[in-house]
Protein backbone atom coordinates (compact mmCIF):
# COMPACT_ATOMS: atom_id res chain seq x y z
CA UNK A 1 0.00 0.00 0.00
CA UNK A 2 1.32 3.74 -0.84
CA UNK A 3 -0.25 6.96 0.24
CA UNK A 4 0.28 10.21 -1.70
CA UNK A 5 -0.70 13.54 0.01
CA UNK A 6 -1.24 17.01 -1.23
CA UNK A 7 -2.81 20.11 0.14
CA UNK A 8 -4.07 23.21 -1.94
CA UNK A 9 -4.75 26.31 -1.46
CA UNK A 10 -8.84 27.49 -3.01
CA UNK A 11 -7.70 28.53 -6.51
CA UNK A 12 -9.54 26.81 -9.33
CA UNK A 13 -5.93 26.66 -11.39
CA UNK A 14 -5.11 23.94 -8.63
CA UNK A 15 -6.61 21.93 -10.21
CA UNK A 16 -3.54 21.62 -13.46
CA UNK A 17 -2.03 19.88 -10.77
CA UNK A 18 -3.91 17.04 -9.69
CA UNK A 19 -4.32 16.39 -13.74
CA UNK A 20 -0.36 15.81 -14.15
CA UNK A 21 -0.47 13.83 -10.43
CA UNK A 22 -2.59 11.07 -12.04
CA UNK A 23 -0.82 11.35 -15.00
CA UNK A 24 2.25 9.96 -12.93
CA UNK A 25 0.33 7.75 -11.14
CA UNK A 26 -0.91 6.49 -14.51
CA UNK A 27 2.25 5.75 -15.76
CA UNK A 28 3.50 4.02 -12.26
CA UNK A 29 0.40 1.84 -12.45
CA UNK A 30 0.30 1.21 -16.33
CA UNK A 31 -3.55 2.33 -16.46
CA UNK A 32 -5.11 2.65 -19.72
CA UNK A 33 -5.89 5.80 -20.93
CA UNK A 34 -10.17 4.82 -20.98
CA UNK A 35 -9.49 4.35 -16.94
CA UNK A 36 -7.43 7.24 -16.47
CA UNK A 37 -10.18 9.48 -18.31
CA UNK A 38 -12.02 8.56 -15.85
CA UNK A 39 -10.23 8.67 -12.73
CA UNK A 40 -8.82 12.15 -13.65
CA UNK A 41 -12.66 13.14 -14.59
CA UNK A 42 -14.45 11.76 -11.14
CA UNK A 43 -11.15 13.37 -9.04
CA UNK A 44 -11.61 16.76 -11.05
CA UNK A 45 -15.11 16.85 -9.91
CA UNK A 46 -14.12 16.19 -6.33
CA UNK A 47 -11.63 18.76 -6.38
CA UNK A 48 -13.51 21.42 -7.96
CA UNK A 49 -16.62 21.03 -5.71
CA UNK A 50 -13.92 20.53 -2.76
CA UNK A 51 -12.24 24.08 -3.69
CA UNK A 52 -15.63 25.41 -4.31
CA UNK A 53 -16.89 24.65 -0.73
CA UNK A 54 -13.62 25.12 0.99
CA UNK A 55 -13.21 27.65 3.53
CA UNK A 56 -9.36 27.36 3.43
CA UNK A 57 -7.53 24.67 2.15
CA UNK A 58 -8.23 21.41 0.00
CA UNK A 59 -6.78 18.02 1.01
CA UNK A 60 -6.07 14.99 -1.37
CA UNK A 61 -5.13 11.54 -0.18
CA UNK A 62 -4.07 8.85 -2.59
CA UNK A 63 -4.07 5.09 -1.49
CA UNK A 64 -2.89 2.67 -3.92
CA UNK A 65 -3.30 -1.34 -3.24
CA UNK A 66 -1.74 -2.81 -5.81
CA UNK A 67 -2.47 -5.95 -4.25
CA UNK A 68 -6.13 -5.56 -4.81
CA UNK A 69 -5.86 -3.60 -7.61
CA UNK A 70 -7.80 -0.57 -6.59
CA UNK A 71 -7.31 3.24 -6.05
CA UNK A 72 -8.83 5.02 -2.86
CA UNK A 73 -9.02 8.39 -2.86
CA UNK A 74 -10.12 11.32 -0.24
CA UNK A 75 -10.88 14.65 -0.95
CA UNK A 76 -11.20 16.61 2.31
CA UNK A 77 -12.67 20.32 2.08
CA UNK A 78 -12.83 22.27 5.52
CA UNK A 79 -15.66 24.40 5.93
CA UNK A 80 -19.34 23.99 6.56
CA UNK A 81 -20.04 20.37 6.09
CA UNK A 82 -22.16 19.18 3.04
CA UNK A 83 -23.80 15.67 1.81
CA UNK A 84 -25.58 16.52 -1.20
CA UNK A 85 -28.95 15.12 -1.16
CA UNK A 86 -29.72 11.96 -3.17
CA UNK A 87 -31.13 13.55 -6.04
CA UNK A 88 -27.64 15.56 -6.91
CA UNK A 89 -26.39 11.81 -7.81
CA UNK A 90 -29.14 11.59 -10.87
CA UNK A 91 -28.82 12.99 -13.97
CA UNK A 92 -30.37 16.84 -13.91
CA UNK A 93 -32.72 18.04 -16.79
CA UNK A 94 -30.94 18.67 -20.27
CA UNK A 95 -30.51 22.03 -20.17
CA UNK A 96 -29.17 22.68 -16.99
CA UNK A 97 -25.62 24.38 -17.11
CA UNK A 98 -24.97 22.23 -13.85
CA UNK A 99 -25.08 19.57 -11.64
CA UNK A 100 -23.69 16.61 -14.09
CA UNK A 101 -20.45 16.45 -11.15
CA UNK A 102 -21.43 14.08 -9.13
CA UNK A 103 -23.70 11.97 -11.28
CA UNK A 104 -20.13 11.71 -13.41
CA UNK A 105 -18.66 10.34 -10.25
CA UNK A 106 -20.81 7.84 -9.20
CA UNK A 107 -21.07 6.53 -12.97
CA UNK A 108 -17.44 6.61 -13.36
CA UNK A 109 -16.41 5.17 -9.49
CA UNK A 110 -16.84 2.17 -8.41
CA UNK A 111 -17.91 3.78 -4.87
CA UNK A 112 -18.62 6.96 -3.73
CA UNK A 113 -19.20 8.80 -0.51
CA UNK A 114 -19.79 12.05 1.17
CA UNK A 115 -18.90 12.02 4.66
CA UNK A 116 -19.92 14.68 7.19
CA UNK A 117 -16.37 15.84 9.02
CA UNK A 118 -16.54 18.16 12.10
CA UNK A 119 -15.21 20.74 10.38
CA UNK A 120 -15.50 20.22 6.75
CA UNK A 121 -16.63 17.64 4.48
CA UNK A 122 -14.58 14.29 2.90
CA UNK A 123 -15.54 12.44 -0.24
CA UNK A 124 -14.80 8.87 -0.76
CA UNK A 125 -13.84 7.74 -3.97
CA UNK A 126 -12.46 4.01 -4.82
CA UNK A 127 -12.27 2.63 -8.28
CA UNK A 128 -11.01 -0.97 -9.24
CA UNK A 129 -8.67 -0.23 -12.00
CA UNK A 130 -8.59 -2.17 -15.27
CA UNK A 131 -5.15 -2.54 -16.65
CA UNK B 1 -7.26 26.18 -23.12
CA UNK B 2 -5.81 27.84 -26.18
CA UNK B 3 -8.35 28.59 -28.50
CA UNK B 4 -7.66 29.51 -33.00
CA UNK B 5 -9.77 31.31 -33.98
CA UNK B 6 -10.49 30.65 -38.11
CA UNK B 7 -13.09 33.10 -40.18
CA UNK B 8 -13.73 30.64 -42.70
CA UNK B 9 -16.72 33.13 -44.52
CA UNK B 10 -18.81 35.54 -43.38
CA UNK B 11 -21.57 33.34 -41.50
CA UNK B 12 -19.45 31.40 -39.93
CA UNK B 13 -16.22 30.77 -37.40
CA UNK B 14 -14.20 28.06 -36.09
CA UNK B 15 -12.82 28.14 -32.61
CA UNK B 16 -9.92 25.66 -32.75
CA UNK B 17 -10.09 24.60 -29.06
CA UNK B 18 -6.55 23.01 -27.02
CA UNK B 19 -6.20 21.37 -23.70
CA UNK B 20 -8.39 20.92 -21.07
CA UNK B 21 -12.62 21.56 -20.96
CA UNK B 22 -13.16 22.40 -17.60
CA UNK B 23 -13.89 25.54 -15.19
CA UNK B 24 -10.46 27.16 -16.18
CA UNK B 25 -11.88 26.94 -19.53
CA UNK B 26 -14.51 29.38 -19.01
CA UNK B 27 -13.32 32.66 -19.17
CA UNK B 28 -11.77 32.75 -22.30
CA UNK B 29 -14.04 30.43 -24.13
CA UNK B 30 -16.87 32.61 -23.12
CA UNK B 31 -15.07 35.85 -24.06
CA UNK B 32 -14.58 34.59 -27.71
CA UNK B 33 -17.97 33.38 -27.67
CA UNK B 34 -19.62 36.50 -26.97
CA UNK B 35 -17.15 38.61 -29.40
CA UNK B 36 -18.06 36.95 -32.39
CA UNK B 37 -21.44 35.82 -31.97
CA UNK B 38 -23.50 38.47 -33.08
CA UNK B 39 -21.47 38.89 -36.45
CA UNK B 40 -21.91 34.88 -37.24
CA UNK B 41 -24.24 32.97 -38.32
CA UNK B 42 -22.72 29.96 -36.84
CA UNK B 43 -19.58 28.53 -34.56
CA UNK B 44 -18.27 25.97 -34.72
CA UNK B 45 -16.21 24.21 -31.52
CA UNK B 46 -13.55 21.63 -33.22
CA UNK B 47 -12.83 19.91 -30.14
CA UNK B 48 -9.83 17.50 -32.12
CA UNK B 49 -7.18 18.92 -29.78
CA UNK B 50 -9.39 18.80 -26.09
CA UNK B 51 -7.79 16.06 -24.19
CA UNK B 52 -10.63 16.19 -20.93
CA UNK B 53 -13.91 17.34 -19.86
CA UNK B 54 -15.69 17.46 -17.17
CA UNK B 55 -18.93 18.58 -15.51
CA UNK B 56 -17.81 22.55 -15.83
CA UNK B 57 -16.79 22.13 -19.58
CA UNK B 58 -20.13 20.29 -19.97
CA UNK B 59 -22.35 22.84 -18.20
CA UNK B 60 -20.54 25.52 -20.52
CA UNK B 61 -21.18 24.06 -23.71
CA UNK B 62 -25.14 23.90 -22.72
CA UNK B 63 -24.80 27.93 -21.45
CA UNK B 64 -23.09 28.26 -25.16
CA UNK B 65 -26.03 26.32 -26.70
CA UNK B 66 -28.84 28.45 -24.74
CA UNK B 67 -27.37 31.57 -25.96
CA UNK B 68 -26.73 30.89 -29.34
CA UNK B 69 -30.33 29.59 -29.41
CA UNK B 70 -32.00 32.65 -27.80
CA UNK B 71 -30.05 34.65 -30.71
CA UNK B 72 -31.43 32.37 -33.53
CA UNK B 73 -27.92 31.13 -34.19
CA UNK B 74 -26.04 28.03 -34.52
CA UNK B 75 -23.55 26.27 -32.17
CA UNK B 76 -21.82 22.72 -33.96
CA UNK B 77 -19.13 20.89 -32.00
CA UNK B 78 -16.84 18.45 -34.11
CA UNK B 79 -14.11 16.09 -33.62
CA UNK B 80 -14.43 14.58 -30.40
CA UNK B 81 -12.19 11.92 -28.82
CA UNK B 82 -13.93 8.91 -27.76
CA UNK B 83 -13.71 9.62 -24.20
CA UNK B 84 -14.85 13.11 -24.46
CA UNK B 85 -17.93 11.64 -27.12
CA UNK B 86 -18.93 9.09 -24.51
CA UNK B 87 -18.99 12.14 -21.99
CA UNK B 88 -22.07 13.24 -24.04
CA UNK B 89 -23.22 9.63 -24.64
CA UNK B 90 -23.66 9.15 -20.78
CA UNK B 91 -24.83 13.01 -19.92
CA UNK B 92 -27.68 12.57 -22.54
CA UNK B 93 -26.04 15.54 -24.41
CA UNK B 94 -25.92 14.61 -27.50
CA UNK B 95 -29.57 14.66 -27.56
CA UNK B 96 -29.39 18.43 -28.05
CA UNK B 97 -26.02 19.33 -29.34
CA UNK B 98 -25.40 18.83 -33.31
CA UNK B 99 -22.23 17.07 -33.46
CA UNK B 100 -20.05 16.19 -36.43
CA UNK B 101 -17.49 13.52 -36.70
CA UNK B 102 -15.12 15.92 -38.55
CA UNK B 103 -14.07 19.59 -39.32
CA UNK B 104 -14.74 19.15 -43.06
CA UNK B 105 -17.82 17.44 -42.41
CA UNK B 106 -19.31 20.35 -40.45
CA UNK B 107 -17.98 22.90 -42.63
CA UNK B 108 -20.17 21.66 -45.61
CA UNK B 109 -23.14 21.82 -43.01
CA UNK B 110 -21.89 25.96 -42.80
CA UNK B 111 -22.29 26.12 -46.44
CA UNK B 112 -25.89 25.20 -46.49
Amino acid sequence: MAEIVIRLGKQIEYLNSIYVLFDTVAKIWQIDDSELFKLKLAVSEGVTNAIENAETFVEIKIVSELEKNRLKIFIFNDGIPFVPPEDYFELPEIYASENRGIFLMSKYMDEIDFIEKKNGTMLYLMKQIRR
Amino acid sequence: MDIKVDEKNGKCVVFSLDGKLDLNASKPLKEMFDKYLDDKDSIVLDLDNVDFANSSGLGLLVSLLKTAKGKNKNLYLCALRPYIKELFDVTQLNRIFDIYDSLEDVLLRCEE
